[in-house]
Parts: structure tokens; sequence; C-alpha cells
């Protein structure tokens, strides 16, 4: 079975910029993609290309198998929401999902009934037919978002696209909106693709998740797999908290972590705060200051600093439970030891990302 | 690029292709005409420069570009130092009335410049109250008349572009200049000054290349005192000579077009500098005395705008201005003089400015819309931008004089071979004038319009492609409702201007078909005054009627829009 999305060898110049650089990404049938990376690194470009609102200097899309490079956006049959929404301001919410019904190019074959219905159909999923008679103005931000959904679905399309379309919401309808977009996705079963820069939302919807980072894919892979195993210093430090280290010394550490480390070249060493633990006894781990302490709601970062990796005075973050954080009574100037989980530690080449590895 | 564009859209691709056409015929290929003529004698024949060179060798032509630069030079100067502290009154002062202050300065915009000229003359003129009461001949006729008649001109122009450049500073900056102890006059020189900068060069080049290219006034209040404008005028209405009429024309149109570079060259480079969108919008503070300075200088700008008016009521409701004041109808009896075309020149002008407001709002907006919101062609679409914007730099006199060199012609012959000129038609028709009209106007109202359309959001023309709604009804359902305002904008700016617009067409109208300004400008020619003011008066009365009845429209259109924003709350509660 194929993928119901290809893109193969993407590159898409802007002059000497490059903004995709053989981009190659399979996407199934019904499944949520995200796009997480940093601005300016290609998601909106890449999605606008998928959408065949721009052509790619190189490379190819398939739809179902079949080639789609040249295939122009009407004929894909996606529905899109933009970070802006773009609603028409000067047409009513109905209006403006009746609008490609109405004036798209297969309107002739829809009867006036199967508009009504489509419609009525669009603003329930989205929970929006109170609202069918208020222009956009008159509209809350999460409300415009769902009504440029329920327009974005109105025409049925065989595939989602969004552009960020959490990004001018509040903190707390973001995350509401975020669970009925993907409810409503699963419920309909409709393959997304969702660009955003927010690596928490990345997480918490996608089935897939891309990071990319100038104009290249860095790692593909579900949320839990590139959480767990980033597979690059730049993709464990953008998706979730890290801490780098080059040499970590091995006569304190557990054998298992020593038999890990010894005699790799993979040298660049990178662990999660949550990963590090407070060492039971004193003869374990190795001797470190508190030197901050930040309060997280659900627990504790503590700022720490020591020379884990022959680097005088090096600072990194261990991440407590507010449980252990009692426990242990830490306050700052205290002098700790601290143990690294061996298994969690993650090794990459000195040159993988040199902007990580820290002179010394 | 060897890639087929899935977007080229073949009716939008059809439609550029049709701008560059319309480019090309009514102004690329005209001004070649005109351009090419020079380089020939009365027969055709092609004679190199000789003509500058017969051009050079008449020392009284020549004068006229020491004239030219003189006169521009002069009321640019005194015109752009008024605007500015007239501009900064209404940006930066407190002061009462405010609207009505603007108002009233806006009023040489309704009028030809003919209209202030004259409106000199019953002043200061020969016959004049002043020199006839006081005795005191300024000598109003020639340099002087000119200057002071285009100051009047351009002044509202130029405020309207400063008062533009003065609103959009940016709070902070002098907040923080209040806060490192910066007085007001350094502030003024370290802040406002540089801040104003680039509104202050384009309202210097728009003065500049309006005096320079302006012909009315010079015509009626220049006596003896030639400018270029009067000259092409003289030579090709006069003399019969188009050859040199065209060379005059051409040495018209270089300093406008050297001033056109050098205005965008320069706004190119500020481009970066431009105001952010976080700038926080002026605070106006209370100083009484700035105030009270700002207001009598502003009152008294409009005291003298409005006794420049009066001075036109004055002389057409007069029996005979100055010597009989007794008042008089007999003025208004345009069609007792039957020389001078009579009411009927109105029902032309209203023709003559329905069609320039109709077709004009059509063409620019169809062209603002194709260079802002299409993708396919973009080199093409560059040049369109590029053709929109050269008529500022080109004269109404020499718009009009290339079409009737290009439009009269019969054929053209390239390399022996005969070909009809299928717009021959055109000439001597309304629709010729009302093209000129277009063109002439193009640059402002383009600017208008793009303006307008950079507002909406890029993203509609994406989204409606994803729902495979053609761009031709996105443009009529969403792109021209949400740009109506700018519309009827553009299309008032082509109605007034069309009224008192006389240089693009005084070359192209026929002794039937003779439009209301032109009519003044006969009038004056006769040396009958009265019968100029009074038909001037009709004129300004029309277009204050037109301006009212499109800002009545903005209004309702502006209000049906924002009620229904806000209807349905109320009706929730109701
Ligand atoms: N039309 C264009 N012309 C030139 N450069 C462009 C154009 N569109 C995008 N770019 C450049 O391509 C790069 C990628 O842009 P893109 O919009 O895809 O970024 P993004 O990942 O979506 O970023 P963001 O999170 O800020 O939206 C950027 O550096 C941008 O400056
Ligand atoms: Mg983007």
């Amino acid at each position: 079975m194929g993928a119901f999305l290809r893109v193969e060898n993407l590159t898409k110049n802007y002059g000497s910029f490059t903004a995709l650089r053989d981009i190659t990404l399979d996407v199934q049938e019904g499944e949520f993609v995200c796009l997480l990376g940093p601005s300016g690194c290609g998601k909106t470009t890449l999605l606008r290309v998928i959408a065949g609102l721009e052509t790619a200097d190189a490379g190819k899309v398939y739809l179902r198998g079949e080639d789609a490079t040249h295939l122009p956006p009407p004929k894909r049959n996606f529905g899109i929401v933009f970070q802006s929404y773009a609603l028409f301001p000067n047409m009513t919410v109905w209006d403006n999902v009746a609008f490609g019904l109405k004036a798209g190019k297969g309107a002739q074959k829809i009867s006036r009934d199967g508009i009504q219905t489509a419609v009525q159909e669009a603003l329930r999923l989205v929970h929006m037919e109170e609202q069918a008679e208020k222009y956009p103005a008159q509209l809350s931000g999460g409300q415009q978002q769902r009504a440029a959904l329920a327009r974005a679905l109105a025409i049925k399309p065989s595939f989602l696209l969004l552009d960020e379309p959490l990004s001018a919401l509040d903190a707390k309808i973001r995350q509401k909106v975020r669970l009925e977009i993907k409810s409503l996705q699963q419920s309909l079963g409709i393959t997304t693709v969702m660009v955003t820069h927010d690596q928490e939302e990345a997480l918490t919807m996608a089935d897939q998740l891309v990071v990319m980072n100038n104009a290249c894919i860095r790692q593909t892979g579900s949320p839990r797999e590139v959480y767990n195993h980033p597979n690059s210093p730049f993709v464990a430090d953008f998706v979730g908290q890290v801490n780098f280290f080059q040499n970590i010394p091995i006569e304190n550490q557990s054998a298992e972590l020593r038999q890990k480390l010894a005699g790799s070249h993979y040298k660049l060493k990178a662990i999660r705060p949550e990963h590090i633990h407070i060492a039971k006894t004193q003869d374990e781990g190795i001797p470190v200051t508190v030197v901050g302490i930040e309060f997280l709601g659900s627990g504790y970062r503590i700022a720490l600093t020591g020379d884990v990796s022959g680097v005088h005075n090096e600072t990194f973050f261990m991440d407590l439970t507010d449980s252990r954080f009692r426990q242990a009574e830490l306050s700052v100037g205290d002098s700790i030891r601290v143990r690294f989980d061996a298994e969690n530690v993650f090794s990459y080449r000195l040159d993988a990302d040199p902007q990580f590895v820290k002179a010394a | 690029m060897p890639k087929a564009n899935p977007r080229g859209n073949t009716a939008q691709k059809l439609l550029i292709w049709g701008a560059v056409l319309w480019f090309a015929l009514f102004l690329l290929v005209p001004l070649f005409t005109l351009f090419s003529k020079v380089f020939q004698d009365k027969g055709g024949a092609f004679i190199g420069l000789e003509n500058f060179r017969s051009y050079f060798a008449t020392p009284s032509l020549v004068l006229s570009i020491g004239h030219s630069f003189e006169v521009s030079i002069w009321s640019m100067g005194i015109a752009v130092v008024l605007a500015f502290l007239f501009a900064y009154g209404l940006a930066r002062c407190k002061i009462p009335c405010k609207n009505v202050l603007k108002n009233i300065a806006l009023l040489p915009l309704f009028v030809p410049t003919m209209v202030h000229a004259m409106g000199l003359i019953s002043i200061f003129g020969r016959a004049g109250i002043v020199t006839r009461e006081l005795g005191l001949d300024i000598g109003i006729y020639g340099k002087t008349g000119i200057i002071m008649a285009e100051i009047f001109y351009v002044f509202p122009q130029a405020f309207l572009i400063l008062t533009i450049a003065l609103e959009s500073a940016d709070f902070r900056l002098y907040e923080a200049a209040a806060v490192m102890g910066s007085g007001p006059i350094r502030t003024f020189f370290r802040v406002t000054l540089p801040g104003a900068k680039y509104g202050l060069m384009n309202a210097a080049f728009v003065c500049f290349t309006l005096c320079f290219t302006d012909f009315g006034a010079p015509q009626v209040i220049g006596g003896n005192y030639a400018v270029l404008s009067t000259d092409v005028y003289k030579q090709v209405v006069g003399q019969q000579n188009m050859p040199m009429g065209s060379v005059v024309g051409v040495i018209l149109t270089l300093p406008a077009i050297a001033a056109f570079f050098a205005n965008r060259f320069s706004h190119r480079k500020g481009a970066a500098e431009e105001i952010s969108s976080k700038a926080i919008a002026f605070r106006i503070q209370k100083q009484p005395l700035r105030d009270m300075i700002y207001t009598c200088f502003m009152g008294l700008s409009d005291l003298l705008i409005l006794f420049l008016f009066a001075a036109v009521f004055a002389t057409a409701f007069s029996y005979k201005w100055p010597q009989n004041m007794a008042f008089s109808l007999r003025h208004f009896d345009f069609d007792a003089k039957l020389i001078n075309g009579g009411s009927s020149s109105f029902m032309y002008s209203l023709l003559l400015c329905t069609g320039t407001a109709l077709l004009g709002t059509i063409i620019v907006f169809i062209t603002a819309y194709l260079t802002e919101k299409t993708r396919p062609l973009a080199p093409v679409r560059s040049s369109l931008r590029f053709c929109s914007m050269l008529p500022m730099a080109l004269p109404g006199l020499v718009i009009g004089l290339s079409y009737i060199m290009f439009f009269n012609k019969t054929d053209f012959s390239f390399f022996g071979l005969s070909i009809p000129n299928p717009l021959h038609g055109l000439y001597r028709t309304v629709l010729i004038m009302i093209l000129s009209n277009i063109v002439h106007m193009f640059a402002v109202t383009y600017v208008t319009a793009t303006t307008s359309l950079k507002k909406l959001d890029k993203a509609y023309e994406d989204a409606a492609e994803s729902m495979a709604v053609p761009p031709w009804k996105l443009f009529l359902r969403v792109t021209v409702p949400l740009s109506l305002t700018a519309v009827i904008e553009v299309a008032t700016y082509f109605f007034v201007n069309a009224m008192i617009t006389v240089s693009a067409i005084v070359f192209l109208y026929t002794p039937d078909n003779k439009p209301a300004a032109l009519a003044i400008l006969n009038m004056d020619d006769n040396a009958d005054y009265a019968a100029a003011s009074a038909m001037s008066i009709c004129l300004l009365g029309m277009n204050l009627a037109a301006r009212l009845g499109f800002d009545a429209l903005k209004k309702r259109l502006a209000i049906k829009h924002e009620s229904s924003n806000k209807a349905a709350p109320v009706k929730q509660v109701g």
C-alpha cells in the first residue's frame, strides 16, 4: 500500500536562497502529520508546495500514487486554514462556508439543498451553527478559527492543510481547540498536515512528527520516537529540554553507563533534565552545587553547576517532581551529588550540529 | 525554467497582456510618435537634431526654459514651507474647527488653475480692485502672478502629503527625546524633520512637477512672460509648427522625468527606514501659545484662499467689475454669447467626467489588481507597474500632443509598407479626451488602488484557489466589495480632475465638443473675465456637488458595512 501523499526530493529556491532542500516525506491515509521547526525553516513553503500554491524547482509530489507535481490547486481537492484565517470580512460565516460550494468550479453540480446541507454539516462539525449569521469581525479568535476550519471542510476535501492554525489564539483556548481539531480529524479520518512551531502542540497532536531546520527535514517519526530518540543534537534541543556535555567522566558512573560511553567516538552527550536524579548514596554520581531553583507548576527545574565533562563549573538542569523536591529539601547553595540515567543519554558526533558543542 | 506553472491562469495572462496593449497603444506608442517627431521637419522627413539647433538658436524660446525653472522653484519653495506649517498645525497642534480649516484649504483643488490666475487678476490686475482703489500696481502679469497662482494650486496637494507624513510619526521617538531632556527646537530638527523627510521630498517633487508642467495659470496671467508650457501651445495652436511644438514638449518633459526618477530612487533607498507597524500614534499635547500661533496662521491661509474665490465670485456677479459692482446675473447667460460655446459645454463636461470616472476606475482597478494580486508573468507585471507610475512625470500637454500626432495619422508606413491606423476613428471624439484624461491621471489613482489592494490578506487568493473558486469571482465578490472606499475615491478623483483639466485635452477638443474648462480658457482668451468667472463658479458648484455626492455614497457604504458588523449583537438584545 503506497502512501496517500508522497513528496520526493523537493527543492525550492527563492533566488539564491534555498527554502527547501531535497525534502522527502510520506503521509499515510488518515494520518495527522505535524511539520515542526524554528521560524523560517521552510514549513509554510513545504505546505504551499503540497497545496500547489507554490511550484518547486525540483522534485515530485504524488497524491494517491499519481504524479501531482503540476496539478493546479483546485484539482488537488484539499481544504486549507491559514494563520490569518483569511475569512472574507464582507460575508457572514454562512456565506464564507458556502462560498466554495456556490462559486467553486463544481458549483453547478450542487443543488441549493445540497449546499444548505453541506454548510450546515460543516458548521455542526465545528459547533458553529449558532454563529452562522455573524460577520467575522463579530467573532472571537477561536470562533474565527473554527469558521475557517468549517470553510475548509465544507468542500469535502480529501486532505486538510493547516498553517499554524492556533498561533493567533490565547494559551487557554489554544489547548481546547487543539483537542477539538484532533478529535474532529480522528472522527473524520481525514489526512492532515499541520505546520507549527510549538513543540507541545506537535507532540500532543501528531501521529507523525516531522522536524525541520534550515530547509531540511532532520527527523521524522512518532512523537514518542522523536522525543525519546532524537537523531541529532538539534532535534534533541528543539523537541523538549536537553543538557549537552562533552566527555562525561566515566569513573563515578555506573558500570552500565561506563560501558556505554567508553571508547565511543560519539563524544557529544545529551540528557534531558528529567533523566538526572539525586544520588542515593555518597559514592554515587558527581558532586554539584545548586545555583537556581525554578518553579514550573507541576514540578521544579534545578540549575546545577559542577565539573561534569572537564569543563569548569558547567551549568545544567535537572527536573524534579514536587514530591521529590520536597523530599530533598533543596535550597540555593546546597552541595549535592547527582547521577545520570544511563539508558537515556544520547550520544552524537561532535560535528553533527557544531553549535551545540561548547568551547572547552 | 522549463516548468509549466500550475498557477498559470489563462484569463489572468490574457488580461495582463491586455494591460500591456493598453499601455502600448495609449501611452508608449503615442509618446514614441511624439519623440520621433522631434527629428523630423514639417513634411515628416528625417532631419536629425536640426530642430534642436534652431530651437537653441532662437533666444526667445530658450528664455522660457529659465522662466519655467524660476517660477517652479519659487512656487515649490514657498508652497512647501507654507504647506509644512499648515500640515504641522493639522497633525500636531490642538486647533479648533480643524476640519473646516482643512476643507477650505482644499477648495483650490476644485477649479482649474486658470481660475486662481483670474482671481488674482480681479484683485491685482489692470482693472483689479487693489490696483484701482489703492492705486497699487504690483505687476501681477508675468512671473509674480504665475508664482502666486501656482502657490494656490499646489498648496493643498503639498499639505495633504505632509499631513500624512507628520501624522504617521512614531510617538515613542518623542517620548524618548523628552526623557533625554531634548528641548523643543532640538527635537524638531532631530526628530520631526528627519521623520518627515520623505514626505517633504515627495511634496517638493509633486509641487515642482505640477508647477513646471502647468499650463492654465501661465496662459492666463503670464502676459509676455513665456514658459515652456505656453510655448508648446503657441507653437502647436498658434503657429501650427508641430515639430517645434514637440521639441518644446520634450524639453518640458525631461526635468519632470528626471525628478520622477530621483524621487523613485530616493524612496527605494529609504524604504527600509519606513515606520514600523509597532509605531504609536502621535498624541497631541496642549501648548496654548503654539496652538494660538498656528490657529492664526491657518486662519490667515484660509482667508487668503477665500479672498481669491470671493474675487472670482464678485467678478461673476457684478454688472461690470470693478467699475459697476451692482449685482447682476448677466454673465451667466452663456448662450447669449454664441462664440463661447454655452451651456452645452456643461453637458459635454458632464459626459467627459462621467466617462473618465467610469472607464478610468475600471481600468485602474484592473491594472492594480493584475500587478498586486496575480502571479503569472512577473517581469511583465513589473513593467506594468512602471507604466502605471510613468504618467506622474508626463505633462498633460505632452500627452495631448502625442495623442493628436498618433491618432490623426491615417496610416503608418514601415519600410515602404503602409498600414492603416486602426485607432484613427477615435480622433475628434469624446473618447479620445476620456482616454487622454485617464492616462494623465493614472499614477495618482493607481497608487490609491494598489494601496487599498495591498491591505487585503494575500491568503484570500490562496483560499479561493483551494476551493476551486475562479479568480474573477473572488475579484467581484470579495476584492471589489472590500475596496469600495478606494473605488469611490478613485472615481471622485477622476471626475473632479476631468472637470478642471485643460492641458491634456486642449489639443483634442473640437469647437462643437468643448468642455467647460476649455470654454473658460476661450472666454479668457477673449478677455471676457466676467463670463469666465461665471463659468468657473458653475464648474466649482458641479465639482463640489460631485464630491459631496461621492462622499455621501462612501459614508453610506461604509456605514452599511459597519452596521452589519454591529447590528447582530443589537438584534440579540432587542
Ligand atoms: N516569496 C518569497 N520570496 C523570497 N523568500 C521567501 C519567500 N517566501 C518565503 N521565503 C523565505 O523562505 C524561508 C522559509 O519560509 P517559510 O515561510 O516556509 O518559513 P516557515 O518555516 O513557515 O517560518 P514561520 O514559522 O516563521 O512561518 C524564509 O527564510 C523566508 O524568508
Ligand atoms: Mg510559516
